[in-house]
Parts: C-alpha cells; sequence; structure tokens
C-alpha cells in the first residue's frame, strides 16, 4: 500500500515542517505553496502533484536530519535532482517532503591515476566531464539532458544515451555511493575499486529510481577520451536497408560509438524544423560514430562506409571536422522537438527489442499504425535496439488523446513480445507502473518487492513508482505540447 | 515419504544419491547430492528441502570450493552437471542464454564460429557460469571489459522458498526494474539458486598483441602501469605478476584490436615505448617460468599460435630463435647516455604466443 493513499494525520505536516525549520537552515525548507510548486514535475510535464514540503539540502547530514524527521512522522519523502527525468519518476507526493539535491553540486575529488572521481549528487552529468576534459578524461554516459541532468538522478534512472552502446550506462560508471537509507542511516556502498566483496547492494541501488535510499556521494569512473572519432550519415531507400547495413555492422565485429536511425518522417520533421540537409528522399537516416585509436577507427570506418554502400546507401557523408559532426548530430538531436512542427502533440515512446526484430517490428509498427490512422515516427537507437516511436496525435480532436495512448501501448506490448524491454533509459516511474506486469510475472515483482521491503519497508521513499498499481481515476495519458522549454532555451536536447 | 524418497521422485533414483566424502563443501559433507535437470526440477527440490528443513548448497565444477567460509551445515547439495545446456544464442544480438552448469571452456567453443566470446576469463580451469556468478569470478580482461556485473543482463533465479523469478531480459539496454541479476553476482548461492543466465557477448577481436616486461621494482611496475592506462591506448589487460618476492616481476600489457598495424598507433605508443626503454626493464623470454603455452581459451581459429622455443638470451637480439626474431630495439632513437643497454622490448609479432595470465588470489 502507497504511503500517499493513507490520511495523515492533519497537523503532521506542520509539525515536520517546524521541526525542519528548527533542524535546518530558514532557506532551506519552503512550504509556501507557490514556491512549492516549481517543483511540481519532473521532465514528464503532464504528470503534476505540489509537494506539502520542500527541503532544498546542501549536505549529507542535512539529508539524513529530514529522512529521519520523516521516518519519524511517518511522512513519504521524494528526492529529486534536475528533474530532467522522462517517467515522472520525481513525480512528488502531495502530503509529502520533496528533497532537492541540487545544492549539493560540488566535485569532492578528481582522483585521475586511478580514473575517479567523487561527486555530489547535484552535479550536473557535464560538469563532471568539463572538470576533467582537460586532463583528457571524460564521464562517458551522455544522456541528451546531460547540460543539466544531475549525478544523482542518473544514479537513479541508470541513465544511458546515444554512446551507450559502446560503453555502458551509469551502472557500469559509477563505482561507490554513500547513501542515506529510508531509516536516516548513512551506508557507504562500494568505493574506488571495481568490485567489492559481498552483496553487490550498488548494483542493486543503481537505477532503483528513487525507491531505495538517496545518494549523498558518488565515485564515477573516468575515461581516457578516446584518440579519434569519425562519424558518416547514410542515406537509405528504408528503414529494411538501413536496418540490414546495422546487421552486418554489428555482424562483422565491429562495435560503433553510436548507431542511430530515423525513418522518413521524423527526418521530414527534423528537416521542417532545423533544415539539417538531410538526403533528399531517404526513407531512413543511419548516422554511425567510430571511437578509439586513430588506426583502428579508420581501418573500421572504411568497413563501415563498404557496408552502408552494399546495403543501399544512396549517399554516403563523412564529416570532415566537429562543425560537420555536430550538423549531422543536429537533425537526430532535435528530432523529438521537430515533430511539434508536423503534429500538434505527441506521445514519447521508449521500448527495447532485440536487434534482429528491428525490421520485423517497424513493419508491425507501420501495420498497426495503419490500421489506427495514428502516424508514428521512428527515432533510434539502431545498435541496442531502443525504440523511440512518436506517436502524433492531435489533442483537440476528440478521443485522438485515448487512440495515441493505445497505439503507445501497443508498441511497447510488441516489444514485450519480441523479448524486449518495456524501457531502455527513460526508467519505469510514474508512467510505465501499470505495464511491468505485462513485462513480468507475478513472482519476479514479487522478488523485486522483497528488496524493496528490505530497504523500506513502510514504502515511505518515493512511494508510487515502480511498481503497478491500478490506473488512479483522472490520470492523462503521457503527452508533450510541442517543445519543451528547456530545449526552446537551449538547456536540453532530446534524444 | 522421508526425503529420500522425495528427492528421487523428484529427479529420479539415478540422480540422486547420499553424500560421499568426494562430495565435500570444505570439509563439510552433504546428507544427499542431487543433479537436476531444468529449473523446474531445482524449484521441486528446493520445496522439499523447505519442508523437510534441509539446508541446501551447489556445486557446479567445484573450481573455487574453498573460496568462501565452510557452510554450517549441509544436507543437500545440487550438482548441476546435468544443467549444462547453451539455450540459446543470438549471434546477430550479441546474446546468450546458459543453463548455470556450463563450463566457460565449452561456451567458449561453441561462441566461437561467429567470433563471440563471453568476456570472462577466470584463471579457474573448468569453470562454470553459475560458479562465476556466484563467486563473482573474473580474470585479466576485466580491465576492459568488466566483471560479470558489467555483462550479465538477465536471470532466472530460485528462492529459497520455491518462488521462481526472473529479472532483467535478452536485451543490453534495459532500466525495468530493479536490477536484481547484480545481487546474485558474488552472493555465493546465499540469496537464491541462479538456474539460467544471459550474458552480453563481445566479438574477438581479429588480432592479439601481448608485451611483457621485467620489472625490477614496485615503484617500476606502478609507473609503468600509470603510463599504459594514462595513454590512449585501450588494453584489455594488463597484470603484474611477481612470483618471487626477491626477485623481479613481470607487468604484460594486453592489446586487441584490428589486424594490420598501422604506422601511427606506433608513433603514439613512442611515449610509453620510451618510458619503458628508460627503465632496467629487458625482454622476457618466452616460456620463462615455464608458463608460457597456447591459449587454451582462444578459438581455434585465432591469431595466435603455440610457444616458440626460447633462445635463452634476450639481453640482445640474436636472431638465433624464432623468439628472439621478435625482438625489436625502438627505432629511431639512440639510447640516451648511462641507460642500460640491455633495454629491449618485446614486439610481439603475429603468431607470437599470447602470454600466461597470473592466478588472483581468491577474494
Amino acid at each position: 500500500m502507497d504511503r500517499d493513499a493513507t490520511i495523515l494525520d492533519v497537523m503532521t505536516l506542520p509539525v515536520l515542517a517546524a521541526r525542519l525549520r528548527a533542524a535546518l537552515p530558514a532557506r532551506a525548507v519552503l512550504t509556501d505553496h507557490a514556491q512549492c510548486r516549481t517543483y511540481e514535475c519532473d521532465g514528464l510535464a503532464h504528470f503534476t502533484v505540489t509537494p506539502a514540503i520542500v527541503v532544498l539540502v546542501e549536505t549529507p547530514e542535512q539529508v539524513q536530519t529530514t529522512v529521519r524527521l520523516c521516518a519519524q512522522s511517518g511522512v513519504p519523502f521524494v528526492a529529486r535532482g534536475s528533474g530532467t527525468g522522462l517517467s515522472g519518476g520525481a513525480l512528488p507526493v502531495a502530503d509529502g517532503v520533496l528533497i532537492v539535491t541540487s545544492r549539493m553540486n560540488s566535485i569532492l575529488e578528481v582522483d585521475i591515476p586511478n580514473h575517479r572521481a567523487v561527486v555530489e549528487p547535484g552535479v550536473i552529468n557535464l560538469w563532471v566531464t568539463r572538470e576533467v576534459a582537460p586532463q583528457g578524461y571524460y564521464f562517458a554516459p551522455d544522456p541528451s539532458s546531460q547540460l543539466v541532468c544531475s549525478i544523482g538522478g542518473n544514479v537513479a534512472e541508470n541513465s544511458g544515451g546515444a554512446h551507450c552502446l559502446k560503453y555502458g550506462f551509469t551502472t557500469n560508471h559509477v563505482t561507490g555511493a554513500k547513501v542515506v537509507l529510508p531509516d536516516g542511516e548513512l551506508v557507504t556502498l562500494g568505493g574506488k575499486a571495481t568490485d567489492h566483496p559481498g552483496y553487490d547492494v550498488l548494483g542493486a541501488f543503481v537505477g532503483s529510481e528513487g525507491t531505495l535510499g538517496i545518494a549523498t556521494e558518488v565515485t564515477v569512473r573516468l575515461m581516457r577520451r578516446p584518440e579519434a572519432v569519425q562519424t558518416l550519415l547514410a542515406g537509405f531507400a528504408g528503414t529494411d536497408e538501413a536496418g540490414a547495413a546495422v546487421s552486418e555492422i554489428i555482424a562483422a565485429g565491429i562495435v560503433p560509438a553510436a548507431v542511430e536511425m530515423m525513418d522518413a518522417l521524423a527526418i521530414e520533421a527534423a528537416e521542417a524544423a532545423v533544415h539539417c540537409g538531410y538526403p533528399a528522399g531517404a526513407g531512413a537516416v543511419l548516422i554511425v560514430e567510430l571511437d578509439g585509436p586513430a588506426a583502428e577507427v579508420a581501418h573500421s570506418f572504411a568497413d563501415v562506409e563498404r557496408m552502408c554502400s552494399a546495403n543501399g546507401a544512396f549517399e554516403i557523408r563523412i564529416a570532415a571536422d566537429e562543425d560537420e559532426r555536430t550538423l549531422f548530430w543536429k537533425g537526430r538531436k532535435s528530432a523529438f522537438a521537430a515533430v511539434g512542427r508536423i503534429s500538434p502533440d505527441y506521445l514519447v515512446q521508449d521500448g527495447v527489442i532485440p536487434r534482429t526484430a528491428l525490421s520485423e517490428v517497424l513493419s508491425r509498427i507501420a501495420a498497426l499504425s495503419g490500421e489506427t490512422g495514428v502516424r508514428v515516427a521512428n527515432v533510434f537507437h539502431a545498435g541496442d535496439g531502443n525504440l523511440h516511436p512518436l506517436v502524433l496525435f492531435d489533442g483537440s480532436v476528440p478521443d485522438q488523446d485515448v487512440r495515441a495512448e493505445a497505439v503507445a501501448g501497443a508498441i511497447l506490448d510488441i516489444c514485450i513480445e519480441y523479448g524486449g524491454s518495456i524501457t531502455g533509459e527513460h526508467g519505469v516511474g510514474h508512467e510505465k507502473r501499470k505495464f511491468m506486469g505485462r513485462m513480468y510475472a507475478e513472482p519476479d515483482l514479487d522478488t523485486m518487492q522483497l528488496l524493496r521491503c528490505a530497504f523500506d519497508p513502510d514504502g515511505r521513499c518515493n512511494p508510487g513508482k515502480v511498481f503497478p498499481t491500478p490506473r488512479l481515476c483522472g490520470e492523462l495519458p503521457a503527452r508533450r505540447k510541442g517543445v519543451h522549454p528547456w530545449q526552446e532555451a537551449g538547456l536540453a536536447e532530446v534524444f | 515419504m522421508d526425503a529420500l524418497a522425495s528427492l528421487h521422485k523428484v529427479c529420479g533414483e539415478e540422480h540422486v544419491r547420499p553424500g560421499a566424502a568426494a562430495d565435500a563443501v570444505d570439509g563439510v559433507v552433504p546428507a544427499y547430492v542431487a543433479a537436476p535437470a531444468s529449473t523446474d526440477e531445482i524449484r521441486e527440490l528446493v520445496l522439499v528441502a523447505r519442508d523437510a528443513g534441509l539446508r541446501v548448497g551447489v556445486r557446479g565444477a567445484s573450481s573455487k570450493l574453498g573460496w568462501g567460509m565452510p557452510p554450517a551445515g549441509l544436507d543437500l547439495l545440487l550438482e548441476l552437471s546435468r544443467q549444462d545446456r547453451v539455450l540459446e544464442h543470438a549471434a546477430g544480438d550479441l546474446v546468450v542464454r546458459v543453463e548455470p552448469g556450463v563450463r566457460l571452456v565449452a561456451l567458449r567453443e561453441q561462441l566461437a564460429p561467429a567470433r563471440q566470446q563471453l568476456a570472462l576469463d577466470p584463471p579457474e580451469p573448468g569453470a562454470t557460469v553459475g560458479g562465476v556468478i556466484g563467486a563473482n569470478a573474473s580474470g585479466p580482461s576485466r580491465l576492459l571489459y568488466g566483471t560479470a556485473r558489467d555483462l550479465l543482463i538477465g536471470i532466472t533465479v530460485v528462492l529459497a522458498d520455491g518462488t521462481v523469478a526472473r529479472a532483467g531480459g535478452k536485451v543490453v539496454k534495459n532500466v525495468a526494474g530493479y536490477d536484481i541479476g547484480k545481487l546474485y553476482i558474488g552472493a555465493v548461492g546465499t540469496l537464491g539458486l541462479v538456474t539460467e543466465a544471459i550474458f552480453r557477448l563481445h566479438p574477438v577481436p581479429a588480432a592479439r598483441r601481448v608485451v611483457t616486461v621485467e620489472v625490477a621494482t614496485a615503484a617500476d611496475a606502478g609507473r609503468l602501469t600509470q603510463l599504459v592506462t594514462d595513454s590512449q591506448l585501450v588494453p584489455t589487460a594488463l597484470e603484474l605478476d611477481w612470483p618471487d618476492p626477491a626477485g623481479p616481476g613481470w607487468l604484460t600489457v594486453v592489446v586487441e584490436g584490428i589486424e594490420r598495424e598501422p604506422p601511427p598507433r606506433r608513433s603514439r605508443r613512442r611515449g610509453c615505448w620510451e618510458a619503458v626503454r628508460r627503465s632496467p626493464t629487458r625482454c622476457r623470454p618466452a616460456g620463462a617460468n615455464g608458463r608460457t603455452a597456447a591459449r587454451p581459451d582462444l578459438p581455434s581459429g585465432s591469431r595466435s599460435a603455440p610457444s616458440r622455443p626460447r633462445c635463452g638470451r634476450c639481453s640482445t637480439p640474436c636472431g638465433a630463435s624464432p623468439t628472439c626474431t621478435t625482438l625489436r630495439r625502438p627505432s629511431g632513437r639512440r639510447p640516451a647516455p648511462g641507460s642500460p643497454t640491455s633495454a629491449w622490448v618485446r614486439r610481439p609479432t603475429p603468431g607470437a604466443p599470447a602470454d600466461r595470465r597470473s592466478r588472483s588470489p581468491p577474494r
């Protein structure tokens, strides 16, 4: 039973607020409704809940104090970093506390010889790379929100990015964390070493979407900058041909840093929005990026080029410099927002399929789209089978949103049918709880619940996330209207 | 019905027997040994054990039996020798689904024709997949590919109450639900029995070269290691072997990649080469310590060849044996005055034996 469904005593929250104020600096505690509304949603902006109390913590001790007081009062709490999550993972609880870690934003230690950095959870993903770039290092996980998203959020969601095909996700790049458990105890998981004896609790903590505790310090792995990066853009007649090229590249034993694909509708949108100048008449565009030692990149790149041609690429462009490379990526990175140009509303889906099923699944999606009359644009990380179908609809037409949501759900069902996943990088959060029961059987979910209960027996830590619950009344389908304000401001790009 | 009869009922009389001295786990002899063939049978056995109050242990190839503490008690030992099937190899997806009793060597052979590998190379002979997960065993290539936690993408386990739970799946990119699989890695079977595992695979690189240098002091070893890790080389492994504290150590770097040896790479390596050259090191004769041998773990189609005869002299390139023809003086620079003249580095050539690996102590 979620705590948010429990009715708290009417005095519980005011008393908790007073106790928080007594224990923390005055500026750290917000209770004014207007101020608290600032935090009513994360990147999935159509779900909004205003928290009763917001605590802007600055130290691990303050996190501990806040969590302890919440535990004593039986009040649920939710942690939030930059609020860029796309599944409502940081959606607050109305009768609860929102613990915002963005003021905990110090890079505590950079240990270049051991390739590690120790950071606070509010540190922005890209800051880590900026800090160590002069020495020739970087932090590999690169979610498209990396300009604004926090490391704490990356840990909670096990964030990926376009380059996780080769380099893995956050879980592969976090070796240690200090965590405040739901009872207020501060524990250390892992450290600077690659692995530790005993249970890999850190491995279970990363990606737990804030339901097992709050990280107050994170030790991350730093990677050496590759010597060379080469990018090509290839235009194909259709997604089948482009998919065949991807299969051949992977079968040849080449592991590109990134392989991205867009279909005709997504290209049309990108052209309309950013005039990226992709090959005219292309039914699919493939972006392939290789990195590593220069000689190896040069060698494999020639192979990739040949494989694209052999599979029907009618135009291949190779980025001569960084500017051209940025241009290739511009169309891809703007694709989500660009869809706003060709449709008033759209849903962003995030599903995964085995790469080899790509062509079949795309046919199924096309058939689904034909049957229902709902248009679907496809943008995806083709290398690892992570699809981002964009389901287009017009919210002003009655029923269209419901139909679009049905199509988006049906796409996830197809992913499950092919042995894939309902989410590759956005997380389950609030949005996809109801699909968990379709992907996993009861015993699987019960086992996850066992872990949850070991950490958080009272269900106070980010309640109502990850685990399926019956849909609440008045819940609207996930949808985004046009461009996110952050994208407009140039603060974020959406993959 | 007594426990033995119940166990017989689950997997047949021929696969259940009373424990013998040879079945002892760290000196503890189990009352019964059962060899289940499927997840269902394991589940049934666990249910029998639960009802009869039997304490359950699990055994793969017994390659790491001495690693943990002796069990406080052991009534039923599950032997996974019958659970040794590779259930699915989706080559195009670089994914393999296996039973826990599969030996890594057998899996390697099965994946070799597709030029793919499960990038785990623990040195224990005969190790099984289940044992590698349970003990979180890894080998030299963990430097590049990581450990089991970085490669396991899906798991099926039987909990002590008979619950069969799955987590993860057949796709690498998957953040749906808790990453339960991680908890079973290194848990030595204390959280449940792994009955199926899904791993991501990596392509087998076309070429592998091994550079081994002798190091005189720990400080030298540290400095050279740092040089390599700070370079833009992407070594697969970097191993330090110090068999005799009184003698020298051996630092081995394994680099894998494309077959062609391109000029830019060599020039880039020069920074390291120079440092290595300036250090009081010399070539290590192939076959030193008697440990260099053909790599049993390499698929037959790979480019490594059996070990070559040693020449016995490695301070100067005599050319008397194939080993010595592989010696090259880093070209283009003369040794600085006063630097040791024995500063020769072995540059392995195609066909040179890949080197031995050091056994890591049990963690």
